[in-house]
């Protein structure tokens, strides 16, 4: 037990503007959020509403048990392309009736909640996550089906939803399905593949083809009921599993199926229940996460903030200094922590991390990584004393760990490093980023000039004159793009991450990743590839 | 006579438990009598043995002379003392006592006998010079003997149906002339609404005041007059509010009464402690009622002005002392009594049995006289009260504003009482002027008179039932042990909840509220209103709250799988359910459904399906607690379904009938 003792001046000048910073970084963040939550714009949310229907999220609100904690998941999905913000789709971990489950929800108010490239990479996010910690799956389904433009980039692809859906169920983890309103052709499997269904009275139509297009391909005259409604299926095709009376009655049924899967989790238990509240103000944190991403900040002051009682045992304190690696408990749970000090990762700190995640493995503790690095050293003295071997082997432990991963970026995420430090590559089972989050191949800076050192060597090469005017102009482009592209919100907008989260709300999200996390057994490994000494 | 040295208290409930106090007090060995129903009552808890009779009913039990004579040969108790209620009045019980050799804790049983019949009573009385009210059955007098019967000086006079009730079948003749054809109406109409003309006529008192005077004699000849109790406020004829002294008494009127009391005690040889009820009209002339040969419920009132202890001088008197030091001048202060009865005055005073979940009062600002504890059942079968408040003061003012905080500051929870009502009552301004006569709850408007917290501490209280509910819920999740209280990582809207309260003004709350990262308020808003409250103090049972800066500590206690919860304050509590977010729609119940008040027996049906109703008609009697309870429709329409018969146990809303509603 070893309580870390804050060296952390709140009324210092940088401490001042690291806050405000980061303040602002979340301000423009939440802005974005909201559009998100907006869905498809005020006019079609009333529109919606006037037809007696609640939006996306009031559904998910009732759905869940009452004062339960609610993770939703890759809110900025598309953001910054031409689709809405949230891809028209809403992904989240809840409890209803005390079971986790992975629920996701069309918003109808988006395109009539069609699926485009994004929604398609969301749901395929959140089919992971559900099989990887044995989720049930809730879905809230009211879409128009494919985003006809874009159905190149779906119709193959779009395959695996179904796929996804059964396999899952072969594994004990059911879908239960609740129709809001359409689905219909393709998006008619997604209820077909389902555990349960339950459809709605006079709102639901599920159907493989509408009216029009049986009458152009048979030339039968039908309706929408005959051909798909809810008492339909309720009461002939046997589709429905449960008819309700409306939308309320729908999330009633839903949470009553929740209740009667004897859903238990297969991981152990916390290890108390009386765990404490870490000794400082996680609200400090804004404050100690520097404002220059060049700046390292301690992360002992940030796990102060996090772990339970602020109690962290470091391992290896005095060895391999730029990162810090050793055990504590969020909420009970206990875990192991990498956390990157200074951002290189030297020799010794990619030998350090390797053996640290093999005791993880050997005594089944799930690790958290936190990344703040530029990423392997570089320079003739490392190379020669074989950084790339050690490198290697911190990227072997990494991958073949068996015990979960939590990615959260606190900073940088540069090179290598992100390898090493578990970035979305290595499937961690959940990766949040902060605000301030960066990852690229390389700084802006260092790649601009990189690429300014490669012209001028392939300029002189050739026996052509360097022209420094063009490549200053090239230069600042270059920095403009990777600047943009490292964002975290670029980023999370390609799924790279599972969300922007506020730094503040890191032990509360933790938390809730490691109840889920604990659905099933954490089991390491000892086998891992060959080390090459 | 020989010494009591033991005692077995021939009743149950708070007068149990308080004769057993005294007699502790005085060295004597207590034996309590108890039903198989009151095995773990307090006053079965309270004395050093305890005799279980067999059975259940009042009739079984506290009814049964054989048994608890039996009682008394087992126990060899020196006495027996009767309470209230129950034998206590029963001169044949009286008798068999000390038939046993065993000494009655009150009159002989032949002044009971003698004052038992109210007819013998008034001529005993009217011997005495007291005034009386005569009730003369005129059903089958002619005009003509009508007209002899009374004469103006009688004047205004009162017509009364014999089974009329509640004010129904009376009239008032203010002249002669109306006195013949008035009758005959009246006849009509007790025909036709009770289906028996049977009418009497008696003097009409305007607004009367009971009044009555508490009487305590020795065998030594010493009978003494402790002053008089005021009584007026009653519900269906049941004093709830007592107090003494009557504030309007001049000391001539207090000492003609008393003399009036005396005599009439005299003229029986009456001993021990009794009561002479009078009726007082608004120009002070009184008219003897009856004599009650009992201590009376309201007796603390009389102990709390003379700094007696009635029940000690009943036991002295019983074993023959001589009580002749009882000089007292002067009612020393004012003291007043509330009966706390669990019952819904809303819903025509209907018992409301259940358990008390806790019960407590502030005992260093008020008496408490009762036979229950917190966790205490109140069985349906046995009277309804749960508690007597007495609070003495300098002034009537004083008792009044110590009987006010240490009611709202007090805990009932668990099940209905008239707690709000006698709230109400003590804040009305009628009463505090002393306008009080027997019509009191009739003339008021229940609905208005009911106390109800309301505006901001309302609000408060409401969030304080949030904010245990939601830290209650939270404690019931298995998974997510230490997130926040409904954390969102994006939050697009906060939660809700619907609170109800039947005893407050709104009745339905929307709640919406979110929780903070450390389980404060971060947003809260009751009916649309947001308000600026955070949490400042929160553990088992109580939750503190800053709002608009004042702070404020609520008791709390959740029930019924948290579908309740009971709040309570220093300004009055409120028990508020919780609305379920989701009906099942086969169990939601029909429109135009009648649904039983209260847990009972069905006694009566009135009506068949397919019967026309009226609004307000009769179509269930409910037995409970000792009352026959009318179920009335609130629709006029056609009874599509009737779901309970006779003799059925019914339990608190559930289904009776099904009306369908003329369009």
């Amino acid at each position: 037990m070893t309580i870390i003792k804050t060296k952390v001046d709140v009324n210092s000048q940088d401490y001042v503007d690291n806050r405000a910073s980061l303040l602002e970084k979340l301000d423009i963040i939440s802005s974005q959020m909201q559009l998100a939550i907006a869905g498809g714009g005020e006019k079609y949310i009333q529109r919606h509403k006037n037809r007696g229907k609640l939006p996306v999220r009031e559904r998910i609100e009732l759905l869940l048990d009452r004062s339960s904690g609610f993770l939703e998941l890759s809110p900025l999905a598309a953001w910054g392309t031409n689709f809405t913000v949230g891809a028209s789709l809403v992904t989240g971990i809840g409890t209803i009736c005390g079971t986790e489950c992975l629920i996701f929800a069309n918003d109808p108010t988006v395109k009539g909640g069609s699926t485009n490239p994004y929604t398609l990479k969301k749901l395929a996010r959140a089919a992971d996550i559900a099989t990887e910690n044995s989720l049930p799956t809730v879905s809230l389904i009211e879409s128009g089906g494919a985003d006809l433009p874009t159905q190149a980039e779906l119709f193959i692809p779009g395959g695996r939803m179904f796929k996804d859906l059964t396999q899952r169920s072969s594994k004990g983890l059911p879908t239960i399905s609740l129709v809001f309103g359409n689905s219909t052709a393709g998006g008619a499997y997604i209820p077909g593949m389902s555990d349960y269904i339950v459809m709605i009275k006079n709102r639901s139509k599920v159907f493989l083809g509408g009216p029009p297009l049986v009458k152009m391909a048979t030339g039968e005259e039908s309706t929408d009921e005959e051909l798909g409604g809810a008492e339909m299926h309720s009461k002939v095709s046997g589709l429905s599993d449960f008819l309700a009376e409306d939308e309320y009655d729908a999330i009633r049924i839903g949470r009553q199926i929740v209740s009667r899967l004897n859903y238990s989790k297969k991981g152990i238990s916390r290890r108390t229940n009386n765990f404490k509240t870490p000794l400082y103000d996680i609200d400090d944190i804004l404050g100690i996460v520097t404002k220059d991403p060049k700046l390292p900040f301690d992360p002992r002051e940030i796990l102060a903030r996090i772990v339970d009682a602020s109690d962290f045992d470091e391992f290896k304190p005095e060895y391999g200094t730029s990162l810090v690696t050793g055990w504590a408990e969020i909420c009970g749970y206990p875990i192991g922590i990498l956390a990157n000090h200074r951002g290189v990762l030297f020799n010794q700190e990619a030998q350090k991390a390797t053996q640290f995640i093999q005791l993880a493995n050997q005594i089944n503790i799930p690790l958290i990584f936190f990344q703040n690095t530029t990423g392997y050293i570089v320079g003739k003295d490392y190379e020669q004393s074989g950084i790339i071997k050690d490198g290697a082997k911190m990227i072997n432990a990494v991958s073949n760990s068996r015990v979960p991963h939590i990615t959260i970026v606190m900073g940088a995420s540069y090179g290598a490093g992100n390898y090493g430090m578990c970035g979305r590559a290595y499937n961690p089972r959940f990766l949040f980023s902060w605000p301030n989050a960066k990852s690229a191949v390389m700084g802006k800076a260092q790649l601009a000039g990189v690429m300014a050192i490669v012209a001028k060597q392939s300029a002189h090469d050739r026996g052509i004159p360097f022209d420094e005017e063009a490549n200053e102009v090239m230069r600042q482009m270059i920095e403009d793009q990777i600047e943009n592209e490292s964002e975290a919100m670029y980023l999370s907008s390609l799924l790279y991450d599972d969300g922007i989260i506020d730094p503040r709300d890191t032990r509360n999200i933790l938390a809730l990743c490691l109840s889920v996390i604990h659905n099933n057994p954490i089991q390491g490994t000892l086998g891992y590839g060959v080390y090459r000494m | 006579m020989k010494k009591i040295e033991s005692i077995l208290i021939a009743n149950r409930g708070e007068i149990a438990c308080r004769i057993i106090k005294t007699a502790k007090r005085m060295g004597i060995y207590t034996v309590a009598l108890c039903s198989t129903a009151d095995v773990n009552g307090l006053h079965a808890q309270m004395a050093d043995e305890t005799y279980v009779m067999d059975g259940y009913t009042s009739l079984e039990t506290y009814l049964d002379v054989s048994q608890i004579v039996k009682a008394i040969n087992i126990t060899k108790v020196d006495a027996v003392h009767p309470g209230y209620g129950f034998l206590s009045e029963n001169a044949e019980f009286a008798k068999s006592v000390t038939d046993e050799g065993v000494i009655f804790i009150g009159p002989s049983h032949s002044a009971i006998k003698e004052m038992g019949s109210k007819l013998n009573s008034k001529v005993l009385a009217k011997q005495c010079n007291v005034p009386t009210l005569q009730s003369t059955d005129v059903t089958s007098f002619s005009k003509g003997e009508l007209m002899d019967s009374f004469n103006s000086k009688d004047l205004p006079l009162l017509i009364k149906a014999s089974l009329g009730g509640g004010g129904k079948g009376m009239r008032v003749i203010n002249d002669l002339n109306e006195l013949v054809d008035s009758v005959e109406t009246a006849k009509r109409e007790a025909k036709s609404a009770f289906s028996d003309e049977t009418v009497f006529i008696e003097k009409y008192i305007e607004n009367p005041r009971h009044i009555e005077i508490q009487i305590l004699a020795d065998s030594h000849d010493n009978v003494y007059a402790l002053f008089e109790r005021e009584c007026s406020i009653q519900r269906r004829h049941q004093k709830i509010i007592e107090e003494a002294p009557c504030s309007i008494l001049s000391d001539e009127l207090r000492n003609e009464m008393s003399q009036a009391a005396i005599a009439v005690a005299r003229a029986v040889n009456y001993t021990n402690a009794g009561t002479v009820e009078f009726i007082l009209d608004q120009n002070n002339n009184f008219y003897f009622l009856e004599m009650n040969t009992r201590l009376q419920v309201e007796h603390p009132v009389t102990e709390a002005i003379t700094q007696l202890d009635l029940v000690e001088l009943q036991i002295k008197i019983a074993q023959g002392e001589k009580i002749d030091y009882l000089e007292i001048n002067r009612p020393i202060g004012h003291a007043i009594e509330l009966r706390l009865y669990a019952e819904d005055p809303s819903r025509d005073y209907a018992p409301s049995p259940g358990t008390i979940q806790t019960l407590s009062f502030d005992e260093e600002l008020v008496r408490l006289d009762t036979g229950y504890l917190s966790g205490s059942e109140v069985p349906s079968i046995y009277d309804p009260m749960i508690a007597k408040i007495i609070a003495h003061g300098t002034d009537r003012r004083q008792a009044i504003l110590k009987l006010k905080t240490a009611l709202k500051k007090s805990t009932v929870s668990g099940l209905t009482t008239n707690k709000n009502l006698l709230i109400g009552i003590l804040g009305e301004e009628e009463f505090n002027l002393a306008k009080t006569d027997t019509f009191y709850l009739q003339r008021h408007n229940l609905d208005s008179l009911i106390y109800k917290p309301d505006g901001l501490l309302l609000k408060d209280m409401v969030i304080a039932a949030t904010v245990v509910l939601a830290n209650y819920y939270k404690a019931g999740l298995a998974n997510q042990v230490g997130v926040s209280i409904g954390f969102r990582n994006l939050r697009s809207q906060p939660e809700k909840l619907v609170l109800k309260c039947q005893q407050t003004l709104p009745t339905e709350f929307e709640i919406e509220y979110v929780f903070d990262r450390n389980d404060n308020l971060a947003f809260v808003a009751v009916n649309k209103d947001v308000l600026n409250s955070t949490i400042s103090y929160l553990d088992s049972s109580k939750v503190g709250l800053i709002t608009e800066n004042l702070q404020k500590l609520f008791s709390y206690e959740v029930f019924d799988d948290a579908s309740k919860i009971w709040i309570g304050s220093a300004l009055g509590d409120a028990l508020f359910t919780v609305v379920p977010t989701f009906i099942d729609p086969s169990e939601s119940v029909p429109k135009g459904s009648l649904v039983a008040p209260m847990p009972g027996t069905i006694t009566k049906i009135l009506v068949e399906e397919n019967d026309l109703v009226e609004h307000g008609q009769d179509l269930v009697i409910i037995e409970a607690m000792k009352m026959e309870n009318k179920v009335v429709t609130p629709l006029a329409g056609v009874v599509t379904s009737v779901t309970v018969k006779v003799g059925d146990q019914v339990s608190n809303n559930q289904l009776l009938a099904i009306i369908q509603e003329d369009e």
